[in-house]
């Protein structure tokens, strides 16, 4: 063996070894990090829609609250629009696409959009002895 | 052996870099991912008070609509819970006023609107499924705000809270909601009250139409000559009115029905802003009637002047005379449907009859039977 040149592959190695360290440490850590990141955003859309719904439960229209006007907009389908939540919708949750559901009615949407996070939670009906209760949802992009 | 013990020493010292860099990245990452891990915890703490915040919601609408739903059947019903709490009914309708007697206004109205909203929050809170654990109303009451004010405050009473526990977690909060709501309805009963209870408008307008008539109260008539009897009551009545008994009470109802149209006039012209007044009634609905009270007389004609003749000169014994003295009374009486709609505002409510939920205005109906005499059998 050359004299120096035990070094030089002994150098190497060492590299390869401080890389293999370096990755065995970096890819699970970004594998957390890329996980927890989804999970975050996931975290943070969720509350970003409960809190819509839940203020749209507590905000009212025209002295009418607006889970009442919902509620009447998809049991009784009269012409009464809902397109003043629009731009409540678009200040909660600062997307360009969401969609309001009630049961599987679509009473709000976005064109072209597929909501992908969605949350629903129960809406109370006008009074119908077969039907009280009914799920809402919002979704988001 | 130099340059060896360098590159041992590079290693080592890369070595104790790299294990420093990763100490250093791990311990930032923990940390991190502890924050994040009790912001997670945190948001999930702050889901659970907004699911907890939702059966609230749904609890004060649950209760909302039960005000109205208790409200659009109440006052259908007249202000009676169910129609068998009624003591007198017409056509499924209870009657407020039965001419003097007005015990059938149901003054307690209050408690069928509690009893009613009542039976219909429970209907609304076994519907709503949740984890949470749900009050119980056993007690519901609705009372006005205040004596001048068109707000309703609704409140059900729970002694259990509504609680939701989770490992570390516990929301209680109470079980007792309360809800102020605007209504018409004191005014609307109000309104029914003050016209047909505590004053009788019926009343007050038949009298008006008999007095309105004008007709004779008594009048008498004479048989001289012919025939040989004495003249009949109708006869008596024909001669002092120039009408039959049977003309005499067809224009009497008709006058009743003209004023009690007047007064229909009259009450929208007071309420109407609020409410729709309309006063209905069948044609079984209005009677009258002509009392006669006579008294015959008979006597000898001396000297006979004028009747001994008839027409074809024919001479009849003049010698007795045929009279019959009358007082007439008149008398009318009316059942009359009062529905009472405020116009103001329309609910989602659901009608049994027609078995849908649609916007609907609250009515308030109820029979008034009124009369100068008891010609309707209630």
């Amino acid at each position: 063996m050359v004299k120096g040149q035990g070094g030089i592959e002994l150098l190497m190695m060492g590299a390869i070894v401080v890389l293999i360290i370096f990755m065995a440490g970096l890819l699970p850590t970004a594998a957390v990090k890329y996980n927890l990141d989804k999970e975050a955003i996931f975290e943070y859309k969720y509350n970003k829609v409960q809190h819509t719904l839940l203020t749209l439960f507590s905000v009212t229209h025209d002295e009418k609250k607006v889970s009442e006007l919902i509620a009447e907009k998809f049991f009784i389908d009269k012409p009464s629009s809902v397109d003043f939540l629009k731009p409540i919708l678009d200040k909660q949750i600062e997307s360009k696409c969401y969609q309001l559901n009630v049961s599987n009615k679509i009473l709000l949407s976005v064109d072209d959009c597929n909501p992908s996070y969605w949350i629903n939670s129960t809406i109370v009906l006008p009074y119908n002895p077969n039907k009280l209760v009914e799920e809402i949802k919002v979704g988001i992009e | 052996m130099k340059g060896v013990s360098t590159a041992l020493m590079v290693l080592l010292v890369a070595a104790l870099g790299v294990i420093t860099a990763l100490g250093m990245y791990f311990f930032i990452l923990t940390s991190n991912l502890e924050n994040l891990r009790r912001s997670i915890l945190e948001r999930g703490i702050v889901a659970e008070i907004n699911e907890v915040e939702f059966l609230k919601q749904n609890l004060h609408q649950a209760l909302d609509y039960s005000f109205y739903q208790s409200k659009y059947e109440v006052a259908g019903l007249g202000g009676y819970a169910k129609l068998s709490d009624a003591p007198t009914t017409h056509n499924n309708l209870p009657y407020w006023r039965a001419y003097g007697d007005t015990s059938p206004h149901p003054s307690s109205y209050n408690k069928s609107l509690s009893d009613k909203t009542l039976e219909i929050y429970n209907e609304y809170s076994d519907s709503i499924k949740t984890e949470i654990s749900k009050p119980e109303v056993t007690e519901l009451t609705v009372e006005r705000t205040a004596p001048d004010k068109d707000y309703a405050s609704v409140t059900a009473f729970s002694d259990k809270p509504i609680k939701l526990e989770k490992p570390n977690l516990t929301i209680e909060e109470t079980g007792t909601i309360n809800e102020i709501i605007q209504t018409n309805i004191f005014d609307q009963f109000d309104v029914g009250k003050d016209n047909f209870v505590d004053k009788d408008s019926i009343l007050e307008k038949i009298e008006y139409a008999i007095t309105c008539c004008n007709f004779a109260k008594e009048g008498s008539l004479t048989y001289h000559c012919e025939p040989e009897r004495y003249p009949t009551d109708e006869e008596v009545f024909k001669d002092a009115t120039g009408k039959t008994i049977e003309e005499a009470e067809d224009r009497m109802i008709s006058l009743i029905k003209e004023k009690i149209s007047d007064l229909e006039n009259e009450l929208n012209a007071i309420y109407g802003s609020e409410f729709d007044i309309h006063l209905t009634f069948t044609e079984d609905d209005i009677k009258s009637k002509v009392e006669t009270d006579c008294k015959t007389s008979t006597g000898d004609s001396d000297p006979c002047e004028t009747c001994c003749c008839d027409k074809l000169g024919r001479e009849y014994d003049c010698g007795t005379w045929y009279k019959t003295e009358c007082e007439f009374n008149y008398f009318g009486a009316a059942r009359v449907l009062v529905n009472i709609t405020d116009k103001t505002k329309t609910y989602a409510v659901y009608d049994d009859k027609i078995g849908n939920t649609d916007l609907r205005n609250i009515q308030l109906k109820f029979y008034v039977l009124s009369g100068t005499s008891e010609l309707i059998t209630p």
